[in-house]
C-alpha cells in the first residue's frame, strides 16, 4: 500500500488524452505532479483533491509506533477500546484492528481538529441552578440543555485525550485502587458503563430528566437513549474525578474514534487487514454496482482505497470535455 | 481602505454555486453581458478532483466538501431568552464550498413543490378555517403559483436530466408515479434509477396499505444523456459514495456538469475562487455599486457592477444583506422594514422508524440517496386534516443506499439490541457484524412553517476570521411540528410492521431541536419573497424591494418550507429570475413587475 496518491495507477492515468489545461491548484505536491512528459502530454495529476482539507495522513501510521501518545497513554487507550469492540485473533476487535494506532495518527496529524471546527471563544459553561456560578468569560447554559448545542469543548482532541486518559486512570484508582489497564475486564466495563450513563444523563433534557436514573426498571427510553443504571451520586463522583474533561463526552469520543479506526481505510492506520470491513461485510470502495447487484448482492471483495483505479475522463460518446476538467474563466486571485 | 478596484461588469454574484451558474448560462450566451462570481472555496472539477474520492472518512465524516468552520460558522439558540453558542462542528446542516457549491455534494432529490404549497395559507383557511392556523405561525401564500413556475421546473429537469416517473401528465394520473404532484407538460427526461431491495419491500408493503409509492425523482442520470447545452454525461454507476462527494463520472448533476460549461464558453464569465465577500457597497442614493471582498492572501478587492446577486447559501445571503449597511441602509440592504432574517424555516427531517430483518441483506452500501421509493400520501394537504391537530404534512421514504460503516454504526442498533445491551461491547459488536446490512430506516421530511419566534440576525458576540459578526439563528420546533411528527411517525410504524421486520423501533415523539445531529441542509427563508415591500424582502423575482439592483437567489426566498427538498424550486426560481434580468431588466433597469 502506498501513502502517496500521486503514485497510484500511472498506467491507467497516462492513457488520458483530453487533458489540455493545467488546473490552478495549490500545494507543491500537486504542482510537482503536473510536469509535461516527453510525449507532450501531461503527467498524472494529483487526484486527491489537494486543495480540500482535511487531507490524507502525513504518513501511514505504523502499528505500535506512537507519534502523539506516550506508552502509558497508549496502554490505557488500548485497554479502553478493547472493551468497546472486544476481539481476539479469530474475531478481530479494536486492538487487533489497530484502533489505538489510528487514534494516535489522528491526534498527531491534527494539532487542532481533524474536522472543520470553530474554536473561538467565548466557550460554554454548564450550571445547575444559578447562571451566576459560571465564570464571567464563559456563556452560562443550563446543564440539561447543553447537549443540544453539540460540541462546545474548550479542549482540543490532543488535550482531551491527554487529560481524559489520565482521568480514566485516576477514576480507576478511586474506584478500584489500580490503573485502568490493570483492572479485570468486568471492572473496566463497570467504569465504562458509568461514563456511558453520564453521557445519557447529559442528553436527557427536562421531560425525561434524571428522575429515571437509579431505577433500572423504570428508566424511560427516549429517542433511542438507553437505560441509566448508575446512581446519580456515582455519576457526580465521576464528574468530580474527571475535572475539566466531561466523562460522558470523553466516552463518546472514544467510541466514535474506535468506530473510525475500525472502518476507515487502512491508510489511516486502523482497520488492519481490512478486518473492520470483513466484520460488517462491506466491499468498501468500489467503482460501480449493477442494478442486479443492488437487488441480489455482489461478490466483490474489499480492497484498500488506492488499489482502486482513479476514474479517468476517457469515455465514449464524444461530447465536450468541458464538463470534466478545468475551464478558462475560473481563477484564483 | 485601499481595495484593488476591478473593471466594472454588469453582474457580480456572491457565491459561485448553483444559482450563479444558472444565471450565467441563461443570461450570457445571447447578450454581451460580463459576469463575475466570487466563490469562497477552491476550484474543483470532475477530473481530477473527484477521480479518487471514495474515502468515507475524509468526505463523509470529516466533511472535506463543506465550508471551513474554523474560519466562519453560525450561532444558534432555541429561543430569544436562551443562551447562544456557535455551531462548532458539523451537525444539523452541511453547506458546501468550492466551485459549484452545495449542489456538487447534494443527494439530488429533485422535486417540484405542489400547487397547494404555493397557496399554503389560502388552502388551510379555505378548507379548515382561519383558526386552524396557530397564532404563533406566519403562514403565507407565495407570490408565484405552481402554474407560473411549471415551465421553469420543466427547464431545470431537462437541463439536469432528471430520472423519474411522472405521476401527473397534463392532468392525467399515471400509474406508478406520484399521483399528488401538479400537472407536468411532459415526462421526466430519463427513466427512474434502478431500485434497491429495501425499496422493493417498501413499495410492496405501502401499496398493500393502500398508499401510493413511487420511485424518487433524481438529479442523477439513469442512463447516458446529452443535455441541451451539448454536455455528454454518463449514467450512474450506483457506486455508493454520493451525498457529500462529488460524482466521479458526472452522473449526478451539478453546475460543473451542466451550466458552467456554456457559461464559461462565452469568455465573459469569470469565477474567482478563494474569495470571500465582505460587503455590498452602496451609493448615496441607496443603489448597490458592487462587492468588496478579500482573496486567499488577504488582499481586499472591489468589483463594481450594475447588478449584485446574493447567490450564496441561504444563510450567507441573509448575512450579506445584514452586513451591508451603507448610508441609505442603516440596518442592511432590504431591511428598511425589518424583514431580513424573518421567516427562518428548516425541515422536519427525521427517521422515526427502523426495523431489523434477521439474516436478510439489503446491499445498503450500493446505490445512492435516490435509489429508493416513497409515498406522498401524508404530505401537504394530500390527506384530510379535519380531524388532526396540525397543518401540513411530510413525505415518507424508505432508506436508500450509500451506507458506509463509520457514520452508520454509531446509531444503527439503537433500540434494537436485546435485554438493554449497550451500544458497545461484545454483544454490540457481534450484532453489528451480523446485522449491519439488515437494519433499514423509514425517514420523513416534513413541512417547516414560519413562526414569529424563529428568525436570524447578526450575532452580537461571535465573529468570523475577518472580524465580521456571524449569523445567529433562533429556532426550535413548535407544537405544530410535534403533532405532525407524532402522526407521521405512527404511519411509519405501520409501514415498517407491514414490511415484516423481525425487530422494530419507533420513536414516537419529536425531541427538541439540537444542532449536532444532521437533519438536512435545508435552512430556508430570511430574505423571503412576497407581494409588497411591507411583507417581505423581495418580489417574486428575488429583486430586493428597497434596492432594486440587488437580487437574492436560492431558498432564502421561501416564505415557509414544504416537505420536499428545495433544489428543484431553487433552480426554477433562478431560471425565472435569469429570464427577467436578460429580457427586461437589462433593457430597462428598475423594478420588475
Ligand atoms: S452513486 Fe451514481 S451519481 Fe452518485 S456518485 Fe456514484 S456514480 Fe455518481
Amino acid at each position: 500500500m502506498t501513502a502517496d496518491p500521486t503514485a497510484a495507477q500511472p498506467h491507467e492515468l497516462s492513457r488520458r488524452s483530453l487533458l489540455k489545461t493545467l488546473p490552478i491548484v495549490g500545494g507543491a505536491a500537486a504542482l510537482a505532479a503536473c510536469t509535461p512528459t516527453d510525449t507532450g502530454r501531461r503527467a498524472p495529476q494529483d487526484v486527491s483533491a489537494p486543495e480540500r482539507s482535511p487531507g490524507l495522513p502525513h504518513e501511514t501510521p505504523a502499528p505500535g509506533r506512537y507519534r502523539f501518545l506516550t506508552e502509558e497513554e497508549a496502554r490505557t487507550l488500548e485497554a479502553a477500546v478493547a472493551r468497546i469492540a472486544p476481539g481476539d485473533e479469530a474475531d478481530p476487535g479494536a486492538v487487533q484492528m489497530g484502533v489505538a494506532t489510528y487514534i494516535d495518527g489522528k491526534l498527531a496529524d491534527h494539532e487542532a481538529f481533524a474536522e472543520p471546527t470553530y474554536h473561538r471563544g467565548p466557550f460554554a459553561e454548564g450550571y445547575d441552578t444559578d447562571p451566576g456560578e459560571v465564570p464571567a468569560d464563559a456563556v452560562p447554559v443550563a446543564t440539561d440543555q447543553l447537549y443540544r448545542y453539540g460540541h462546545q469543548d474548550r479542549l482540543t482532541p490532543q488535550e482531551t485525550y491527554r487529560r481524559g486518559l489520565a482521568a480514566l486512570d485516576r477514576y480507576a484508582q478511586t474506584r478500584f485502587g489500580t490503573l485502568f489497564a490493570d483492572l479485570p475486564t468486568d471492572r473496566q466495563d463497570e467504569i465504562l458503563v458509568v461514563l456511558d450513563d453520564h453521557l445519557s444523563r447529559s442528553e436527557q433534557a427536562e421531560e425525561t430528566s434524571v428522575g429515571a436514573s437509579g431505577d433500572s426498571g423504570g428508566a424511560v427510553e427516549e429517542a433511542g437513549g438507553q437505560q441509566i443504571v448508575t446512581p446519580p451520586d456515582v455519576l457526580d463522583q465521576a464528574e468530580d474525578v474527571f475535572g475539566d474533561v466531561h466523562p460522558g463526552n470523553f466516552f463518546a469520543t472514544l467510541r466514535t474514534d474506535t468506530i473510525e479506526g475500525m472502518f476507515a481505510d487502512p491508510l489511516y492506520g486502523g482497520n488492519v487487514g481490512m478486518a473492520g470491513w470483513a466484520l460488517v461485510g462491506w466491499p468498501a470502495a468500489q467503482r460501480s454496482y449493477s442494478p442486479a447487484e443492488m437487488l441480489h448482492g455482489t461478490r466483490k471483495t474489499p480492497q484498500p482505497m488506492h488499489d482502486l483505479p482513479a476514474m479517468n475522463p476517457d469515455r465514449p460518446g464524444g461530447g465536450r470535455p468541458a464538463i470534466e476538467q478545468h475551464q478558462h474563466g475560473v481563477t484564483r486571485p | 481602505m485601499s481595495a484593488r478596484r476591478h473593471e466594472p461588469v454588469e453582474i457580480v454574484t456572491i457565491g459561485g454555486g448553483m444559482t450563479a451558474s444558472v444565471l450565467a448560462s441563461q443570461i450570457l450566451p445571447d447578450t454581451s453581458v460580463r459576469m463575475v462570481s466570487l466563490e469562497q472555496g477552491p476550484a474543483q472539477w470532475t477530473y481530477p478532483d473527484f477521480a479518487h474520492n471514495h474515502d468515507s472518512l475524509r468526505y463523509n465524516n470529516r466533511f472535506a466538501m463543506m465550508q471551513d468552520l474554523s474560519r466562519t460558522s453560525w450561532t444558534w439558540r432555541p429561543n430569544a431568552d436562551a443562551p447562544t453558542l456557535p455551531f462548532r462542528q458539523y451537525g444539523s446542516f452541511h453547506p458546501g464550498q468550492g466551485l459549484g457549491g452545495s449542489m456538487v455534494h447534494w443527494t439530488a432529490l429533485t422535486w417540484r413543490f405542489l400547487p397547494d404549497h404555493f397557496r399554503f395559507r389560502s388552502v388551510n383557511v379555505e378548507r379548515y378555517g382561519a383558526d386552524r392556523i396557530p397564532e404563533e405561525m406566519d403562514a403565507r401564500d407565495w407570490p408565484v403559483t405552481y402554474e407560473e413556475l411549471e415551465p421553469y421546473y420543466d427547464k431545470v429537469e431537462y437541463d439536469i436530466g432528471v430520472s423519474g416517473l411522472a405521476g401527473n401528465l397534463g392532468g392525467r394520473i399515471v400509474e406508478g408515479g406520484n399521483p399528488f404532484e401538479g400537472p407536468r407538460r411532459r415526462p421526466y427526461p430519463n427513466p427512474p434509477l434502478a431500485p434497491m431491495a429495501f425499496g422493493e419491500l417498501f413499495t410492496e408493503a405501502s401499496r398493500d396499505l393502500g398508499l401510493h409509492p413511487f420511485p424518487t425523482p433524481a438529479g442523477i442520470l439513469s442512463r447516458g444523456w446529452t443535455d441541451p447545452y451539448g454536455n455528454t454525461r454518463a449514467g450512474c454507476l450506483y457506486c455508493g459514495f454520493c451525498t457529500r462527494y462529488g460524482c466521479e463520472v458526472g452522473a449526478k448533476a451539478s453546475p460543473l456538469t451542466t451550466w458552467l460549461p456554456p457559461a464559461l464558453a462565452t469568455g465573459r464569465y469569470e469565477v474567482r475562487t478563494r474569495c470571500r465577500a465582505l460587503e455590498i457597497e452602496t451609493a448615496d442614493d441607496g443603489r448597490a455599486t458592487g462587492v468588496r471582498y478579500v482573496d486567499a492572501r488577504g488582499t481586499e478587492h472591489f468589483q463594481p457592477a450594475e447588478i449584485v446577486v446574493c447567490a450564496a447559501f441561504t444563510l450567507e445571503n441573509v448575512r450579506m444583506l445584514l452586513l451591508s449597511r451603507g448610508g441609505a441602509h442603516p440596518d442592511g440592504i432590504g431591511n428598511d422594514r425589518g424583514m431580513v432574517g424573518r421567516n427562518y424555516t428548516y425541515q422536519l427531517d427525521q427517521a422515526p422508524a427502523k426495523g431489523l430483518w434477521e439474516g436478510r441483506k439489503f446491499n445498503f452500501y450500493m446505490g445512492n440517496g435516490c435509489t429508493n421509493a416513497q409515498v406522498w400520501d401524508f404530505n401537504a394537504d394530500n390527506f384530510d386534516h379535519s380531524d388532526v391537530d396540525f397543518v401540513g404534512g411530510a413525505r415518507i421514504q424508505c432508506e436508500g443506499g450509500q451506507r458506509e460503516p463509520i457514520s452508520s454504526s454509531d446509531q444503527l442498533l439503537d433500540g434494537l439490541l436485546n435485554d438493554g445491551a449497550r451500544q458497545w461491547g461484545a454483544a454490540w459488536k457481534a450484532e453489528l457484524g451480523r446485522s449491519w446490512d439488515s437494519v433499514g430506516h423509514l425517514e420523513i421530511e416534513g413541512e417547516s412553517p414560519a413562526y414569529h419566534g424563529n428568525f436570524m440576525d447578526l450575532d452580537p458576540t461571535y465573529k468570523d476570521e475577518w472580524g465580521l459578526p456571524m449569523l445567529r439563528i433562533t429556532f426550535d420546533w413548535r407544537e405544530n411540528e410535534r403533532n405532525l411528527y407524532r402522526y407521521v411517525a405512527a404511519r411509519c410504524g405501520e409501514i415498517v410492521q407491514a414490511m415484516g421486520a423481525d425487530r422494530t423501533d419507533v420513536t414516537e415523539e419529536l425531541a427538541p431541536y439540537r444542532i449536532d445531529e444532521y437533519q438536512s441542509t435545508h435552512p430556508n427563508g430570511g430574505a423571503i419573497m412576497g407581494f409588497s415591500p411591507g411583507d417581505s424582502v423581495t418580489n417574486s423575482y428575488g429583486q430586493v424591494w428597497d434596492t432594486p439592483n440587488v437580487f437574492v437567489t436560492g431558498a432564502a426566498l421561501f416564505p415557509q418550507n414544504p416537505g420536499a427538498n428545495p433544489t428543484g424550486t431553487v433552480g426554477a426560481l433562478a431560471m425565472r429570475t435569469a429570464e427577467a434580468i436578460r429580457d427586461r431588466y437589462l433593457a430597462a433597469p428598475g423594478e420588475l413587475l
